[in-house]
């Protein structure tokens, strides 16, 4: 009776843990829109991760110890260097222009134009990623592709964060497409035989 | 004897389990901080967005992998290389070819795997780097593909010609804005049409 006792704690042990797995759930998300984006600059910025073995002087809190502990203990090296490319935007959005917004002096052949306020916005990444060095030694097994998509999580995520807390990325970035703005309007209406003052809001 | 079995028994489950949970803790994920590659003005109009999770079943080499990538498209036309023509007090305007970008979002979670296998005699290789960009490549070209069937350029270039309609008068100009290929100029741009 006893063991029964003990058997149906260590099955109800088992249970517990196997509850505590993820659920996986595939959402699938899907949007269309139009647009009246007129884009004046991007940013390319180059990220670079690495997937290696855990060790103890990298090792924070017990459990990436006792990783690094249990990876002492393996028969070659296994290191993966990636990198990949994010993009991001600055772009004035054409359906917010007013009439007022635009000022044509048709005596004095002067157009004064105010654009609507630059936003900046990440456009995307590469779809594929860059082995930039690879080595698996030993008895060691290849890097995954859940754990490459899982670097490149880490990589995304630490990417946006350097992004937030640096304004030096989003002001380049503008002031790049403020200047290209002035550059193209200002040939443009230089071609109709206008001069022209080119301001944002 | 029994009770062996049952103390055995508990014993193999903690050390599975703490096993299982040490799994997760012996890889280091490490990142170097961003650089800027690149910063460079333009100016295009973009006129369609699609934000779709595109499901990517597909093998090479025998090997064979299952994963979701949210994929950000967007349709837009390089206005620097807008052909014009003046008569009288008219300007024409062409629309010019449009450009069909195709990037992997940047929202969380935006590629995931959920199973990658190798079904080759005695396979156990694993998706090489390379092999997993080809199938994303192949991923991407479908992905274009569907744009076009779907009738979403057709879609693009009428917002284009009504967004540069309105943006020239604007500018207070009697400007019309022609539109040579309303299907779009196809996945080639502009050299694939003859003049």
């Amino acid at each position: 009776m006893k063991i029964c006792r003990y058997l149906l704690i260590v099955l109800w042990f088992i249970a517990f843990c196997a509850c505590h797995e993820k659920e996986e759930q595939m959402q699938v998300y899907s949007e269309l829109k139009d647009v009246h984006q007129l884009v004046l600059a991007e940013m390319t910025l180059n990220k670079v991760g690495t997937i290696d073995d855990m060790t103890w002087d990298k090792a924070k809190g017990f459990s990436q110890h006792m990783g690094a502990f249990v990876n002492k203990f393996k028969t070659g090296k296994r290191i993966g260097v990636y990198s990949y490319n994010t993009y991001l935007q600055a772009y004035v959005d054409l359906g917010e222009l007013r009439t007022g917004d635009v000022e044509v002096d048709e005596e004095n052949k002067f157009v004064k134009i105010t654009l609507p306020t630059i936003h900046t916005r990440y456009i995307g990444r590469d779809l594929g990623i860059k082995e930039e060095h690879l080595r698996v030694t030993g008895l060691r097994s290849s890097i995954t592709p859940q754990e490459r998509a899982e670097v490149k999580e880490v990589m995304n995520r630490t990417l946006k964060a350097e992004v937030q807390g640096n304004t030096e990325f989003s002001r380049r970035l503008e002031m790049e497409a403020k200047n290209k703005a002035r550059e193209f309007f200002t040939l443009l209406l230089k071609n109709r035989g206008y001069e022209s003052e080119i301001t944002f809001k | 004897m029994k009770k062996f079995i049952v103390i055995a028994c508990v014993v193999l489950s903690v050390i599975g389990g703490a096993l299982w949970w040490m799994e997760s803790h012996k890889v280091s994920a490490d990142t170097i901080p961003a650089t800027i590659e690149d910063v460079k003005g333009m100016v295009k109009l973009c006129a369609l967005e699609i934000h779709d999770d595109v499901p990517m079943k597909d093998s090479i080499n025998g090997k064979w992998i299952f994963a979701k990538g949210r994929i950000n498209g967007y349709i837009t036309f390089d206005l620097e290389k807008m052909e014009y023509d003046v008569k009288g007090d008219t300007i024409t305007v062409v629309l010019p070819p449009e450009k069909v970008e195709v990037y992997e979002s940047t929202d969380k979670g935006a590629y995931r795997v959920y199973d990658a296998w190798d079904n080759t005699l005695f396979g156990k290789g694993e998706l090489t780097t390379r092999e997993e960009n080809i199938l994303k490549e192949r991923m991407k070209r479908r992905f274009v593909d569907a744009v076009y069937s779907k009738g979403y350029v057709r879609r693009a270039r009428a917002t284009a010609v009504s967004t540069l309609s309105n943006l020239f008068t604007h500018l207070n100009g009697n400007v019309v804005i022609v539109d040579y290929y309303p299907g779009g100029y196809g996945v080639r741009g502009a050299e694939n049409v003859k003049k």
